[in-house]
């Protein structure tokens, strides 16, 4: 079976509106995002993370025999572990989790590592630095070399909701600070999809949000905000 | 991967039909249609295969060279599946788009439960079409004791077409008994449910499949010998329910046998059917009767 | 598919843990696994489930209508009916009638039941169901196999065992005609069948299930000769007690442990007691961990008058335990080869005296426990679950279209 591993900003991939579909379109033709409704209703591709902690129960007996299945006409499924890119405490989990995999399934694992990035590249060497390949060398896994994906590579389409998800995580805090200090309370889930209309409206017409100043456009949002509260708009 | 095993007799139309709604599925991995061709008439039979040959689909046609019925054409199909996962389709009907996909999805989350798929049939919603009238959603209920559902065949219909699960599974007892020229599928139900199988439903409320139905061209009193010889073959199983139980599943087969027996226009056929059902369980009848009369 | 319909026929099922109950249910599971359809027809009372654990997918049907199924008056006529059963009061003229009242049900919904299920063999186990298959009216024609699982003297000669009634104890013997053929245990059965029923024998012995290799080279055995059987007359432990009473004084350090129980407990306690034997000779009763109590023993000895098989014997010699036992004991001198497996008793003169001296000359030679441990390894794959099954097959099929099968590949 060739199974994708997606690492990546998690910035640029947590944030929940870029959709398994887009996702798709920075990767090779014949891959899917493999999603796993069967664990809950929300769990998609934003939560193959939790496929690490696979001791809990039979999450992971369950993705590998889907994971079977669902590759059996000879697509790839890809599973999305942001951090696994600079955490190494999710580094060594992930090659934990692939082990196992290769346990549980009856065919040969090939691994085709993907890092997406709006910045260098330097974290895709780290996750499968030399222990961790010779790990999963010896439980008899084929690892394709890493394949780099950048803002030139990618699609400037997808490239756009990337970046429109870095700036979202970037100043959800901000954003929630600021809504705190108007008196107003919100949750962290909220406080995404407001900032999420946000980047959609601003890409409708033709315009990017910047990383810098961007506590000017959280001001007049949370204005807006407060004006919808208080009934005047 | 999975083997889609459809019985095909004289209507290459409808084989189309069933195709086409297979080529549709969302669902990714690998499929293999098997159609058995239960010794249909020459230009019918050639008309079949320019549709198979057609088709986007990995498709192998297994030609029976005489009529052998229904159930002999199943056990075919059975016997000439390989694949790890079977589903069954009749050709006529249709599966919606999301079928194979809901229902794998639901087969994963019972391997993440820990049950044993070499048990487990996954049967779905599903819309009924009477020919010329309106489609309307059935709703399979697999909860509560599946085989007193199975027998009284109101909350739980054995149609295989809904189904999805492994070659083991589907094999977990003998196949069709081809003693059974109608409702061969019900008694390999109920011997599934009795050999310790479980039926689960789809996490979707939806209808994933549609049924086009028709009682024309059906004899009625063949229905009613198939429920009979049904009865008296798990007839153990089937009595430990109570007399009453009994009375009330053989009034239910009249009533069908004389639905069959109406919609192909012999009425004193049907009344005969009514008249046993009277005898079998007369509060049940009375029933149905002002049922009947309330809905005009 | 499974193509070929079995119907195994066995009157008591619910909750029985016998050897016979044993068979059928690892008979009904490999022919399961080997691709047979299969059902399990009883004619009981209880509605519970069989003690060993039976495959998914094998079919269980009983016969016998539950009685709160029944209305108020047939179950008052149900008991007085049941207290005639129990009762030993049989007038000449009412024999046939008892044996209706206690039989018929059994027989005529069983004949009915073949009709509505039409399996290809019909398979009866132990006299009761062999009786009712024998004498139950179908038109259907399957194979009927008979399994017996005793010496055929005492299933069919010896009054006390099954009905007493005479009427049933003819009916068990003329049942054996209609049957295709019919299952011993062992060769030397043959001789009690009339003439005409000899060329439909066929000995299927019990199957001995394999032991993993690793754990009886690494057991670690103590000075233990032990015995395993129910605790009644015929398994003779008596001579087994006597005969330490020869030994404990030579062999101060070991020990002999016999397991089971029955109706001789009391009594076989009393000896022990009465021979100063306590504390070399232990009534161990039950035990659901057998397998730990033949890998750390050393020798079984099994002292039994006669033996309808000896799963017993089959097991010792697959956890490498040498058997013990008389020559002339039906089952153990089909089993064991004296001299390789284990040795022979000579059954003359004092038995308890010379089960004692067989006994001291193997506990004091290792070397000859280790060689016969080997042996009994070997012998014991005479009776391989594969082998077997493939006598089961003879017997379903019968020769002509077992070879057919074995052509098509169905097996």
């Amino acid at each position: 079976m060739d199974l994708i591993i997606v690492m990546g900003e998690s910035r640029a991939l947590l944030p929940h509106h870029c959709e398994p579909g887009e996702l798709e379109q920075i990767l090779p033709k014949n891959a899917f995002v493999f999603t796993m409704p069967w664990y809950s209703r929300t769990a998609g591709r934003y939560y193959h993370n939790r496929l690490l902690d696979f001791e809990e129960d039979l999450r992971l007996q369950a993705a590998a025999f889907a994971l079977v299945t669902e590759s059996s006409s000879g697509l790839r499924p890809a599973l999305i572990f942001p951090d696994a890119g600079h955490d190494d405490a999710v580094q060594r989990r992930l090659m934990e989790m692939l082990v196992k995999i290769a346990s549980l399934i009856d065919q040969p694992l090939t691994l085709h590592p993907y890092m997406i990035s709006t910045s260098a590249h330097t974290d895709i060497d780290r996750a499968f630095g030399n222990e961790n390949l010779e790990r999963l060398l010896q439980a008899g896994l084929t690892i394709e070399a890493p394949i780099f994906l950048s803002s030139e590579t990618i699609a400037p389409a997808v490239m756009e909701k990337v970046l429109g998800n870095k700036w979202i995580n970037d100043n959800i805090p901000l954003f929630m600070s600021a809504m705190f200090e108007n008196g107003l309370l919100v949750e962290r889930s909220r406080a995404c999809d407001l900032l999420s209309k946000c980047c959609e409206m601003a890409r409708k017409n033709d315009l990017q949000l910047a990383s810098k100043n961007a506590e000017n456009v959280i001001a007049m949002l949370v204005r807006k905000q407060l004006e919808h509260v208080v009934g005047l708009r | 991967m999975l083997d889609v095993l459809i019985p095909h007799f004289n209507d290459a139309e409808a084989l189309d039909l069933s195709l086409r709604s297979v080529a549709a599925q969302t669902w990714r991995g690998k499929v293999r249609v098997i159609v058995v061709d239960d010794g249909s008439p020459s230009d019918e039979l050639r008309r079949a295969e320019a549709i198979i040959s057609s088709c986007d689909l990995d498709i192998e046609l297994i030609k029976q060279p005489e009529n052998r019925g229904r159930p002999a054409t199943r056990n075919t199909l059975l016997s000439a599946s390989d694949a790890r996962f079977i589903a069954w389709l009749d050709a006529g009907d249709t599966w919606y788009e999301k079928k194979l996909e809901t229902q794998f999805n639901t087969l994963y989350k019972q391997v993440y439960d820990g049950q044993d798929l070499s048990r487990i049939w996954v049967t779905c919603n599903y819309d009924w079409q009477w020919v010329g009238g309106r489609r309307r959603k059935v709703t399979q209920t697999t909860s509560g004791d599946q085989l007193k559902h199975l027998y009284v065949g109101d909350r739980l219909r054995a149609y295989l077409w809904t189904l999805l699960g492994t070659r083991e599974a589907f094999n977990l007892v003998s196949g069709f008994d081809e003693r059974l020229p109608r409702l061969q599928d019900l008694d390999y139900f109920i011997s599934f449910v009795r050999g310790g199988g479980r039926l689960i439903s789809a996490e979707s409320s939806d209808a994933l499949c549609c049924y086009f139905k028709s009682d024309v061209g059906r004899n009625a009193q063949e229905i009613r010998d198939c429920y009979e010889t049904i009865f008296s073959k798990h007839g153990p199983s089937l009595n430990r329910f109570g007399v009453k139980f009994v009375r009330r599943a053989k009034a239910k087969a009249d009533f069908v046998a004389a639905r069959f027996a109406k919609n192909n226009r012999t009425p004193l056929v049907s009344l005969g059917f009514r008249m046993h059902a009277f005898g079998m369980d007369p509060r049940y009848t009375l029933y149905r009767a002002k049922k009947s009369l309330r809905n005009g | 598919m499974r193509q070929t319909k079995l119907c195994f026929v066995i009157d008591r099922l619910a909750l029985r843990s016998g050897g016979a109950e044993r068979v059928l249910i690892e008979t009904a599971n490999a022919l399961h696994d080997a691709g047979y359809s299969i059902e399990i027809v009883t004619h009981e009372q209880r509605g519970k489930p069989p003690f060993y654990p039976l495959r998914p997918g094998i079919l269980r049907a009983n016969l016998r209508p539950a009685n709160e199924q029944r209305g108020r008056i047939r179950r008052m006529i149900d008991r007085l009916r049941m207290k005639w059963h129990r009762s030993e009061w049989l007038p000449y003229g009412l024999r046939r009638l008892k044996w209706l009242s206690m039989h018929g049900g059994f027989k005529s919904r069983l004949g009915r039941h073949i009709d509505a299920t039409q399996p290809d063999a019909v398979i009866a186990f132990l006299p009761p169901s062999v009786t009712a298959l024998g004498l139950a009216r179908f038109t259907h024609r399957p194979r009927l196999f008979a399994s017996l699982h005793n010496v055929p003297s005492q299933d069919f000669d010896n009054p006390q065992r099954w009905d007493p009634n005479p009427v049933d104890r003819s009916f068990r013997r003329a049942a054996l005609d209609r049957y295709d053929a019919i299952g011993i245990l062992l060769p030397e059965f043959q001789d009690w069948f009339p003439e005409h029923l000899r060329a439909r024998l066929l000995v299927v012995p019990n199957a001995v299930q394999p032991v993993r290799s690793d754990l009886v080279r690494q057991a670690i055995r103590d000075n233990t000769v032990i015995s395993v059987g129910r605790l009644a007359e015929v398994k003779q432990h008596r001579l087994l007690i006597e005969a330490w009473a020869y030994l404990k004084d030579d062999f101060p350090d070991w020990t002999c442990k016999i397991y089971g129980i029955g109706p001789m407990q009391e009594e076989l306690s009393e000896l022990i007691c009465k021979l100063g034997l306590t504390g070399h000779v232990s009534l161990m009763g039950d035990t659901r961990e057998i397998e730990k109590v033949y890998l750390s023993a050393s020798i079984l000895a099994h002292p039994a008058k006669f033996e309808g098989f000896g799963l017993v014997i089959t097991e010792a010699l697959a956890h490498g335990v040498p058997v013990v036992g008389f020559e002339d004991c039906s089952g153990f001198n089909f089993i064991v080869k004296d001299g390789t497996s284990g040795l022979f008793v000579n059954g003359e003169g004092d038995r308890a005296r010379n089960l004692s001296k067989v006994l001291a000359r193997l506990m004091c030679d290792p070397r000859r426990q280790e060689n016969l441990r080997a042996g009994g390894l070997r012998e014991v794959e005479r009776f391989a679950p594969e082998r077997i099954l493939a006598l089961w097959k003879l017997a379903i099929h019968g020769p002509t279209e077992h070879a057919a099968a074995k052509f098509q590949g169905e097996d």
